[in-house]
């Protein structure tokens, strides 16, 4: 795998992630929460376009690399979540996560390699 | 006199919400390792132009019907619990990958999915927690 690739992979998980995110909350808004419906359409369409996105450019890698080798990196999503949450709430990452996420990136240098 | 159901015991088809939820849950990780072939093959297929291929356009449906799925069994079962569950298509995907699409897995490879897959299972509840928070 070229670098190019590697960050292609990467940034393909943090579209997952961020789409994700903004789908459950337009989804919360939906559900009657106290949401404007101007802020529940902005969450909605922008999960919706993070993951067309997400979607061409994972296409475009499934033409050009074999499923097992890019799978793995769907890994990364526990791993882009926590971060997520330690950068933007200071939330800490517990023992069990920090060996999670070593075994994720060992894991993923063995399959970028092989 | 026997009644119904009495008479087939075995034969009554009475599940629990969490069990329809479970059910619902191995539905998606389904759904989303056949997603993931279709996709595939779809791209394989047709490298420049994957849209044209019939197998890409069912691949997107089972994505929406799995992400329906998802949802759903997220109103019985703990995030915690579904991201452990669904943690088995880091091994579902790369196995399917190898028996229908005839895919080489190299001794390397094969240990770091399994890396990963270990490690995407512990990490199921501290990633479910920040889910939860973010």
């Amino acid at each position: 795998m070229t670098a190019f690739t590697l960050f292609l992979c990467l940034f393909c998980q943090v579209l997952v992630v961020a789409g994700n995110l903004l789908l459950k909350h337009a989804m919360a808004g939906m559900d009657g929460q106290e949401r404007s419906r101007l802020q529940t359409g902005v969450w909605l369409f922008a999960g919706i376009a993070l993951f067309s996105l997400w979607f061409f450019l994972w296409l475009d890698l499934l033409t050009k690399y074999e499923l097992s080798q890019l799978y793995a990196f769907e890994g990364l999503a526990p791993v882009f979540l926590m971060a997520a949450a330690w950068l933007f709430l200071g939330e800490k990452v517990p023992l069990r996560g920090w060996i999670g996420v070593s075994l994720i990136g060992a894991g993923l240098m063995l399959v970028a390699g092989a | 006199m026997l009644t119904s159901d009495q008479a087939l015991p075995g034969f009554s088809l009475k599940l629990s919400a969490s069990t329809k939820a479970y059910i619902k849950l191995g539905a998606c990780a389904g759904l989303l390792a056949a997603g993931e072939i279709l996709l595939k093959i779809g791209a394989t297929a047709q490298p420049d132009s994957p849209m044209t291929h019939w197998a890409t356009w069912i691949g997107i449906v089972f994505y929406v019907l799995n992400f329906v799925a998802w949802l759903e069994a997220l109103k019985t079962i703990p995030v915690g619990i579904a991201f452990a569950v669904q943690s088995i298509v880091q091994l579902m995907v790369p196995i399917s990958a190898w028996l229908f699409l005839h895919e080489q897995i190299s001794a390397g490879r094969a240990f770091g999915i399994l890396l990963v897959f270990v490690g995407v299972f512990l990490a199921a509840a501290p990633s479910a927690v920040a889910d939860e928070r973010l």
